[in-house]
């Protein structure tokens, strides 16, 4: 009888045209293996001939793709039919794709230590929870507000944690949105006072997330606030207590253009109570008694079904391109500089006390560059182009010039912006600027700053002396995203960068069920690609979120009493404090173990064992046989 | 009944035992000891005058290492019924086994012939030597492979830990009567074989792992182990603490271990 | 026997930065065989001496980066133990280059790429073919 069954799936000619199938089937075979194959296992006839070909075995191998792809649709089909046990080789992704002169006997090779696997492998129980209808949302920007908006709408409870006082991320700082000069606050500002009235959506402002755990579908999550020393259940922001302290600029307040929640945050440096005198003006004055000078840290534990991460983007810190001046030049600025004079709302801002007569725009400063980013931003070029039309529309007299590499100008309507910035004289320059400097060329240049570049088109270098410089730096993950990422269990890729399960078809997912991402925090991305970003991952979080019940796989570390000595070696081991000494000598929590294998390779007696024991050795010996 | 004693590569002591212990009497009834290099007959026409199993047993304590040590204990398992492996040396190359250098070194008696009975220990605990004279009378064979750790013998007080550096052996650690490895000093009981009542942390000593690995590959088990319990700041100090690797986990089954055959190995294809 | 290079990949990172690479099509040595583990943390030296054992010329241990362990400390662990390890294996008189830890992201293919070859080079002495 044949008990085992190795299916190979072609998968197209990606395996089947690489690796020569017939081979690998005829050195595999063996009394007890039948070897199968099909041109398409995860299409529909492919997914049926699995199920048809694997009655009555004890065990089944698909070698295909990597197990992110279809490996949870293969194990629910066989586990379906009674089956447990079943392993995948991704041979496509280890050998087809990868072997540089045999993928056949590299694809053979792992098909065999698989088999010795499978031999040994139980697939883990299975626990069918009912989701908590209920959503964390990490970050309150444009993605963040976007989604627990959606997901609000669809019946979710959603707890929105943002980290500074108030919500908008960085949309509230853009003043006219590429490519149409929009206005962005009119777009964005409706938004943000929907969140405000929005059911089912409670707002944690200056929060962050310390701890995470329990299974998809049921996740709790630990928040840490910081004290705002103003209550957001009782003020009604009237705005009172800014105009009675005493403190220039005032200690209380909303330093944002459209603060939401309206209700104003202490700043305890400057505050005169907290440098320990008795002023409570703000206090005194307040109608709804909403000062609490005693407000302190604090921690909340929240159950959620799912986590919606959010964290956006920052610009890159310009001040680490030496030659570019930044923080050490004044009038060398960056765009968001410029952006945020723009939407302060004031005519004349700072940086523009004497009008520019010529601004150079440095695209790319940092992008594309080895020592800095080596990838490109994409929207930084729109909004660079945008800006500098405002700041012609300012100060109609001004030469503007953009020293740029490519221009990449999305939309169809980027192309006429552009039309319309030459238009107006704004002029184009190729080529990268080689420095900024303070020392004039010629003695009447006095007081301007000099700009070194190469004009690549017309090949010949140039010097500039200018009144302002408008850095474009790109983009890199917000400040935290790391730890979060830690926290999360998710994998930065090279950037920093969330990584999506799969970039084309999944990009809200990530590679931990029940956890996605929305909008700039997996990749540089203008407002409107954000809160498409937004929406995909809260329709995929009120999907998964909704199901009357969910299989979740738990696998758990087991102890056999005979051979444990008790030296308890692994309670401290166990990053999850999942193992606790008993009577009988330890117990395993399964709430808290997460099967990592720590506590097992690290038992000394082999008292511990996860899955099958030493199933890796058995693949081991077979895949060196 | 005849029987003969050898003793290859050690120290003597398991030779020592035979005559401190009371021995299952049974035993000692019409036992005659045909040829016991260190106490009655040295001469080797003894043994090769016997006819083929004329011998019910011989017991083997040490280490092989040279040819002649070799010989003779083929020529044992020629004559005797029945062999029994007495001594960490002849079980697991013991001490002698850490004499390895450059791929050649003593080896277990149990890699030179088979046998039927083993008896851990440098030396052997009383109970198990007559335990296993007694299961080498009642003709099984003995190997003790369903034992635990020592540590389920261990008296010393047990509770999770971390290590942060390591300690020498001695002073408060010690009197404190705490497990040897929470107080940070090796101790290799969770990977040997259980057996020996864990006389030696009962006394105020670590275990050194006399009575055999519990499992294969068990100095890097030990090695997991204590690199698993050590605290991730303090890990370089706990490097440089470690003086003695081999020494530390392989103190009494480094004949054992397959990484000397593949030290051999290397300098083999280097002679090639 | 051709030469071995073992490669345990932890299925977070090291595993998903294989087929980050594998989707680039960048080709690894014939001798490369990768098998997945569930954290670097779970790759105990007895499989390391279990691979050398049986022939393997070395093994690599893939993990996720620095401070990114999905399993909290997982990839600390394993580069505790690798380091403990090296000094045994030196100690032994055996080179300790013969392990070696990798520490990368699950979009960092190319770099797990050239860490493996420039491992597999040391190893075997070859240059790279072109």
């Amino acid at each position: 009888m044949k008990d085992w069954r190795v299916f190979l799936c072609e998968c197209g000619g990606n395996i089947g045209e690489v690796v020569d199938l017939s081979r690998l089937a005829r050195e595999l075979k063996g009394k007890e293996l039948e070897i199968l194959r099909h041109p398409f296992l995860c299409s529909p006839e492919g997914q049926d001939f699995l199920v048809r070909k694997s009655r009555r075995a004890k065990g089944v191998l698909v070698a295909a793709c990597a197990p992110d792809l279809h490996e949870e649709t293969f194990r629910r089909l066989l586990r379906a039919q009674g089956l447990e046990r079943f392993r995948l080789v991704p041979i496509r992704e280890e050998a087809a794709w990868t072997a540089l002169s045999d993928p056949t006997a590299k694809a053979l090779r792992l098909i065999r230590a698989g088999l010795a696997a499978l031999k040994e492998t139980r697939s883990p129980p299975a626990i069918t929870l009912r989701p908590r209808p209920a959503l964390l949302v990490i970050g309150g920007g444009a993605a963040g507000i976007t989604a627990a908006l959606k997901a609000s709408e669809a019946g979710l409870t959603v707890y929105l944690l943002e980290r500074e006082p108030f919500l908008g991320g960085k949309a509230l700082y853009l003043d006219r949105l590429y490519p149409r000069l929009e206005c962005a606050s009119c777009v964005f500002s409706p938004r943000l006072s929907a969140l405000a009235r929005a059911e089912r959506v409670e707002i944690f402002t200056r929060a962050r997330l310390v701890r995470l755990s329990g299974l998809p579908g049921d996740f709790e999550a630990e928040i840490e606030s910081q004290p705002r020393y103003v209550r957001l259940d009782r003020c009604h922001g009237c705005g009172r207590c800014l105009s009675v302290c005493p403190v220039e600029p005032p200690a209380i307040g909303w330093p944002v253009p459209h603060p939401v929640p309206k209700v104003p945050v202490i700043n305890p440096f400057r505050c005169l109570r907290f440098k320990g005198q008795s002023c409570r003006k703000c206090e005194k004055v307040c109608p709804r008694g909403a000062i609490d000078f005693e407000d302190t840290w604090g921690r909340r534990t929240l159950r959620v079904g799912g986590v919606i991460v959010a964290t956006g983007f920052r610009p890159y810190a310009a001040e680490k391109i030496f030659h570019y001046g930044y923080g050490r030049l004044p009038r060398v600025i960056t765009l968001f500089d410029l952006e945020k004079a723009f939407s302060s709302g004031e005519k004349k801002p700072e940086i523009f006390k004497s009008p520019p007569e010529r601004v150079t725009f440095v695209h790319c400063a940092g992008s594309r560059d080895r020592r800095h980013l080596p990838y490109c931003s994409e929207i930084c070029c729109g909004l660079a182009v945008k800006a500098s039309l405002r700041l012609k529309e300012l100060y109609p007299r001004a030469e503007i010039y953009h020293f740029y590499q490519d221009l990449r100008l999305k939309d169809p309507e980027g192309e006429g912006l552009y039309h319309r910035a030459r238009a107006m004289g704004i002029r184009f320059l190729r080529g990268r600027v080689a420095e900024v400097s303070e020392v004039p060329w010629s003695p009447e240049d006095e007081g301007r700053l000099l700009v070194l570049a190469e004009d690549t088109l017309l090949r010949r270098k140039m010097r500039l002396a200018v009144d302002l410089v408008v850095l474009v730096p790109g983009f890199v993950p917000e400040l935290g995203a790391g730890e979060l990422a830690s926290l999360l269990g998710l994998c930065p890729g090279e950037a920093g960068f969330f990584e999506p399960r799969e970039n084309k078809v999944d990009p809200a997912g990530t590679v931990r069920r029940g956890i996605w991402l929305a909008g700039a925090c997996s990749g540089p991305r203008d407002l409107s690609e954000t809160v498409a970003s937004a929406e995909a991952a809260a329709l995929e979080a009120v999907t998964f979120l909704s199901r009357p019940e969910i299989l979740v796989e738990q696998s758990r570390v087991e102890w056999q009493e005979t051979r444990c000595g008790r030296c308890y070696l692994c309670v401290e081991v166990c990053p999850f404090k999942a193992l606790v000494p008993a009577e009988e000598g330890l117990r395993v929590l399964p709430e808290l173990c997460s099967a990592c294998g720590l506590c097992v390779s690290a038992c000394p007696s082999g008292a511990l064992f996860l899955e099958a024991p030493e199933a890796v050795f058995f693949q081991l010996r077979a895949v060196l046989g | 009944m005849k029987i003969a004693l050898y003793n290859a590569l050690s120290c003597g002591g398991c030779d020592l035992i035979f005559f401190l212990e009371d021995l299952p009497g049974s035993f000692l009834e019409d036992l005659e000891i045909v040829f016991w290099p260190e106490v009655c007959d040295h001469r080797e026409e003894v043994l090769r005058n016997l006819p083929e199993k004329g011998l019910e047993a011989a017991l083997i304590c040490g280490a092989i290492r040279t040819r002649d040590q070799e010989k003779r204990v083929l020529l044992l398992r020629n004559k005797a019924r029945r062999l029994a492996a007495v001594g960490s040396c002849a079980l697991y190359g013991g001490i002698p086994g850490l004499l390895w250098e450059k791929g050649e070194g003593p080896r277990p008696v149990t890699e030179v012939v088979s046998c039927e009975v083993a008896v851990p220990g440098c030396p052997p605990e009383p109970k198990t030597l007559r335990e296993a004279l007694e299961a080498l009378l009642r003709e099984e064979d003995s190997g003790g492979k369903d034992r635990g750790p020592v540590c389920e013998e261990c008296p010393r007080t047990r509770r999770p830990f971390r290590i942060g550096r390591l300690k020498k052996w001695g002073g408060e650690e010690v009197l404190s009567g705490d497990c040897f490895l929470a107080r940070g000093i090796i101790c290799s009981g969770p990977v040997t074989r259980g057996g020996c009542g864990a006389v030696c942390p009962g006394a105020g000593y670590p275990c050194g792992g006399c009575y055999g690995p519990l499992e294969d590959l068990a100095g890097e088990r030990l090695l997991s182990a204590l690199a698993s319990g050590v605290l991730p700041a303090r890990a370089d100090e706990f490097l440089e603490g470690l003086v003695d690797p081999v020494g530390t986990f392989f103190r009494f089954f480094l004949a054992r271990s397959p990484l000397l055959r593949l030290r051999k190995r290397r300098d083999e294809e280097d002679t090639a | 026997m051709k030469p071995v290079l073992i490669g345990f990949l932890c299925e977070w990172c090291a595993a998903r930065a294989l087929e980050n690479m594998a989707h680039k099509r960048l080709k690894l040595p014939d001798g490369f065989l990768p098998l997945r583990v569930r954290c670097s943390g779970a790759v105990e030296p007895a499989l390391l001496t279990e691979a050398l054992r049986r022939g393997a010329l070395g093994v690599l241990v893939g993990g996720c980066p620095r401070g990114h362990c999905h399993y909290r400390e997982g990839n600390t662990r394993a580069e505790i133990r690798l380091k403990v390890y090296r000094k045994l294996l030196a100690a032994l008189g055996l080179s300790p280059d013969r392990v070696r830890g990798v520490w990368v992201g699950s979009g960092e293919g190319e770099r797990l790429h050239r860490e493996i070859w420039q491992f597999w080079k040391e190893l075997t002495g070859e240059d790279r073919p072109l």
